[in-house]
């Protein structure tokens, strides 16, 4: 049977995994979102109602779904494999498969739909003043938005997007249901192994990434604590 | 959610898969692998002692069968909830992973000779073990099954069982009393029970209950140019004396019946 050091070797294979999707998730939806947040709030109707229906369809339907549709629907459909970048016989790591590559998507758009709704007010909540007062000065639309809006507009939005970074720490586990090794499927292995703990001493992982990940939040909350608007 | 999930993804599959698949061995052959999905699952599909090497009874069999075509298999883990899915939308070539065949699959895929045997049994705790008479002392009992399997079908004509996420987590269940029992397949009972933290537990002699034998198949695409080739192999490997001594080996029993008659 195995022993400690070897369970914990395992779920730090399968974390490795986890702490990937997470990462490459945040770099991919955090653009997106704003992006999509500007499509919400577009003065051009047919792009504004796309937007708010994309958002809408990405918000109201399960991420576990979302996962299914776009790892399974393009091969049933026309016959689409998403790339693989893990080589040759390397079962049981899972990173960089086609698997992982079809998380990482739909991670991406899920939570850019709710990012943008969070960068959405952000920026609305900024006084109109400030865009009167910025053109008054001769400031180009461009320049407005960079130089006055946006940096106001991340330090509002810190603690709620702190919030969906939390969530997304944990839910990086759904990607268990199309059988990418991360950390919840490498404990469901060690238990069909017979060992029952590993499922549990799992949750100590995630636990601690969080406390990290909430450290590193608070850090850049007080930096951007300069006086308040 | 995620049954709602499935079950729509399975009609898309199904669909889907309406069209001849005669491509595939081509496919297979072009790529240099067969991807086989399997879920970890002793004596059928396991870590040998290195942790890093699949063997089993099911897993042999799988490189043997690869070779004949000339080929690697590979093994893809996959969701066993999942498994039509991943079949039908290519992701997999087999399933190939001590799977017992149903109407349910039959429909939806086809499936390999029954090459092997097995049947569904009642695991609880060892101290519980005199509770169990005969079926009928099910029927006031929680049941632990796993959701889609064999051990579900069995037990619901008796008593409505409660569908949990594989089979090690309806053992999970007895172990830690949120079920009385558990019905799993004997294959699987007599290689975990002992081992591990699933010490304490045992399975109910088959002379107080008992189920329908059931047969193993493997999992191929609807009119794949796989089939004959799979079939052949088992025959091959039959009157050979391999499966017979894999069985022996691996506590497997072979089905005599598919290929004697």
């Amino acid at each position: 049977m195995e022993e400690f050091g070897q369970v914990t070797l395992k779920l730090l294979g399968g974390f490795s995994s986890s702490v990937f999707l997470f990462v490459l998730t945040l770099l991919l939806s955090l653009p997106l979102g704003l992006l999509m947040s500007f499509g919400t709030m577009s003065r051009f109707l047919p792009l504004r109602y796309l937007s708010r229906a994309i958002v809408m369809v990405l918000r109201g339907t399960p991420l576990l779904l979302q996962i299914f549709v776009i790892f399974y629907v393009p091969g049933l459909l026309w016959g689409f494999q998403w790339p693989s970048l893990s080589t040759g016989n390397a079962y049981f790591d899972t990173t960089f498969s086609n698997r992982f590559f079809a998380c990482l998507a739909a991670f991406s758009v899920n939570y850019a739909a709710y990012f943008s709704e969070i960068f959405r007010g952000g920026i609305q909540s900024i006084p109109k003043g400030q865009y009167e007062a910025g053109e008054v000065l001769g400031m180009s639309k461009g320049d407005i938005f960079k130089k006055v809006i946006l940096l106001q507009m991340v330090k509002r939005v810190i603690p709620p997007l702190g919030n969906e970074v939390v969530t997304l720490v944990k839910d990086t586990a759904l990607a268990n249901a199309i059988a990418v090794t991360e950390l919840m499927f490498q404990a469901q292995q060690l238990l069909n192994a017979g060992l029952i703990y590993p499922i549990f001493y799992a949750g100590a992982f995630y636990f601690l990434f969080n406390a990290l990940v909430s450290f590193a939040l608070r850090k850049t909350e007080e930096r951007l604590a300069y006086i308040a608007v | 959610m995620k049954k709602a999930a499935l079950t729509i993804l399975s009609a898309i599959a199904f669909l889907a898969s309406c069209g001849a698949q005669s491509g595939d061995l081509a496919a297979i052959k072009q790529s240099n692998y067969i991807n086989v999905g399997i879920t970890m699952y002793e004596p059928m599909d396991y870590f040998d002692e290195d942790g890093e090497t699949v063997i089993g009874f099911d897993a042999d069999l799988t490189r043997d069968f690869a070779k004949s075509l000339g080929v690697s298999a590979r093994f893809v883990p996959i969701s066993w909830d999942a498994k039509i899915l991943e079949l039908t939308s290519k992701k997999i070539d087999l399933i190939w992973n001590g799977m017992t065949i149903t109407e349910e699959l039959k429909s939806a895929i086809d499936l390999s000779l029954p090459y092997a045997t097995n049947y569904q049994c009642v695991v609880a705790k060892e101290t519980r073990l005199t509770e169990f008479s005969n079926a009928d002392s099910l029927k006031s009992m929680k049941v632990a099954v796993e959701a889609g399997s064999a051990g579900e079908k069995a037990v619901s004509s008796i008593v409505k069982p409660n569908a949990v996420s594989s089979q090690e987590a309806a053992l999970l269940e007895v172990k830690s009393g949120t079920s009385d029992c558990a019905v799993i397949d004997v294959t699987m009972a007599n290689a975990i029970i002992g081992k591990g933290d699933f010490t304490a537990l045992a399975s109910v002699p088959a002379e107080k209950i008992s189920f329908d034998k059931e047969d193993f198949g493997v999992g191929v695409r609807k009119n794949s140019d796989v089939t004959p080739k799979l079939n052949s192999f088992f025959q091959d490997k039959y009157a050979d004396g391999t499966l017979k001594k894999l069985g022996d080996k691996y506590g497997v029993a072979v089905n005599d019946a598919a290929f004697t008659k």
